[in-house]
């Protein structure tokens, strides 16, 4: 389940920082996870191919990738470097999904 | 053949980017049985959100029952649509199932009773249903939303968009700079149909500018880059390009055309491919059906090949310059004389005045003042 930005409805606890998160002030939820502060996201992607952070800070598209507003895997420089990385990242995307009938 | 559908993924697998979304919708359908909630698609254009509902559909073996939602807003339409499938079934002896696009569509006063119908459809769906939005935040959307199960497609991340978009070149044989590239990657803002349209336009040099968003050129550099074009899958990309009402896109072709000072024969065809697209257009409207705006392309391809320049006007400006001087002339001289005669001055331009006229030259009338200048 993906973090969906909200404004808070009922106070409670940031599951990142432990801090209080207020009602009435924008925040993230994610079902069956809790809320989180906006200031505590981790703003880096996942790489859907070795599943480690996919190095958004040194990412050539850093500037303008909106990271909340993005689809949460990406791919790293490693993984999407030289021939085969869409294959690479396909086979790796394909394994997520239920197998077929 | 435009990339954005050569490239078209074969499978679900095939995609990129929404792999939480992707799964979560399959395994939707997967276990979907009578009684399960309907699924509803939330995202912005070109995240894949018709795509996957139709690979979907073909991986599990269900026939697609497609509604645009955009169209078919009166209760009676979606009845008529939807009832003989929930009722009967199939026909084909396959399962169906129902994707109704743009669901964000039916609202406010063109909406006769489709948005209840719908909504009362979804509470006991007795065959898979889809739904897909770009839009979810409206209220209108509070009872679709309390009925379906939500997914949401988000915009695709652009380091993935360049490995798609480097694979699709690989394929093409085409070769596109890595600062194209990554300009063609962020131009997009995670649409992939907008990158490859717009990738295809570079890498077949038809002289677009990056500059103007996707799907975003102004009508005159859109009919210059059409006309430019080296074959028809760049003319294509062109004309998908332009930016425009589609009356404003037929009125630009026709003055281009006519002023464009080609040979008879070719003229003949162009207008007639013009006036093609012009009554197609006209039942569209009379029709309220938008879905056959995308042929109107295709009836303005017929022009392509011929030496043509954007013009804005369709008559030679010193022609333009005369009428706009004579109508200056003849406004002056109306409202100098209607008021006299207690009519309006347009009643008098287009009534009294050729009688005046006629008059002032069989010599039954005196000449008032100043109709010499408008009698040639």
């Amino acid at each position: 389940m993906s973090w969906r930005r909200i404004t808070i409805k009922f106070p409670g606890s940031c599951v990142v920082c432990g801090k209080e998160v207020e009602a009435g002030k924008p925040g993230l939820w994610a079902k069956g996870e809790g809320v989180k502060h906006e200031d505590c996201v981790t703003l880096e992607l996942a790489c859907a191919v070795c599943g480690g952070p996919a190095g958004c800070p040194t990412c050539e598209h850093a500037d303008t990738c909106d990271i909340p507003s993005v689809s949460q895997a990406c791919i790293c420089g490693r993984c999407g470097e030289g021939p085969g990385a869409l294959e690479r990242y396909l086979e790796a995307a394909a394994k997520k999904l239920p197998a077929g009938p | 053949m435009m990339w954005s559908e050569r490239h078209r993924p074969a499978s679900v697998a095939g995609m990129v980017g929404n792999e939480e979304a992707r799964a979560a919708a399959a395994s939707w359908l997967a276990k979907w049985k009578k009684g399960v909630k309907p699924l509803l698609m939330t995202g912005p254009p070109g995240t894949g959100k018709t795509t996957t509902a139709s690979l979907l559909a073909a991986r599990y073996g269900y026939d697609v029952i497609g509604l645009n939602a955009s169209d078919a807003r009166s209760k009676s339409r979606i009845r008529g649509i939807l009832g003989p499938v929930l009722e009967r079934g199939s026909v084909t002896g396959r399962p169906q199932l129902v994707f109704v696009d743009e669901a964000d569509g039916i609202h406010g006063r063109s909406d006769y009773g489709g948005a209840a119908e719908l909504a009362a459809i979804l509470k006991e769906p007795a065959v898979p249903m889809i739904l897909a939005a770009n839009d979810d935040s409206h209220d209108r959307m509070k009872p679709i939303k309390k009925a379906c199960k939500q997914v949401r497609f988000m915009r695709v991340p652009p380091r993935l968009m360049r490995v798609f978009l480097e694979g699709v070149l690989e394929r093409e044989g085409a070769h596109l700079g890595p600062g194209a590239m990554i300009r063609v990657v962020e131009e997009s803002r995670g649409d992939m149909r907008a990158m490859l349209n717009l990738a295809q336009q570079l890498a077949g040099g038809t002289g677009l500018q990056t500059g103007a968003p996707p799907g975003g050129l102004d009508v005159g550099s859109g009919v210059d880059a059409f006309f430019a074009a080296g074959d028809a899958d760049g003319a294509r990309a062109a004309l998908w390009s332009i930016s425009a009402d589609p009356l404003e896109k037929i009125r630009a072709f026709f003055s281009s055309v006519v002023m464009s000072g080609m040979p008879a024969a070719d003229l003949a065809d162009c207008l007639d491919a013009i006036s093609r697209a012009d009554v197609l257009l006209g039942r569209i409207r009379k029709g309220q059906n938008w879905r056959l705006l995308r042929y109107l392309d295709s009836e303005l391809e017929r022009t392509r090949g011929r030496k043509v320049r954007y013009a804005r006007y369709d008559l030679p400006w010193q022609l333009l310059g005369r009428i706009r001087w004579e109508a200056a002339k003849h406004r002056k001289f109306a409202g100098r004389e209607a008021p006299r005669l207690h009519v309006s001055r347009s009643f008098f331009a287009t009534s009294c005045l050729p009688c005046m006229i006629r008059c002032t030259r069989d010599g039954t009338l005196e000449p008032p003042e100043g109709i010499e200048e408008l009698m040639g």
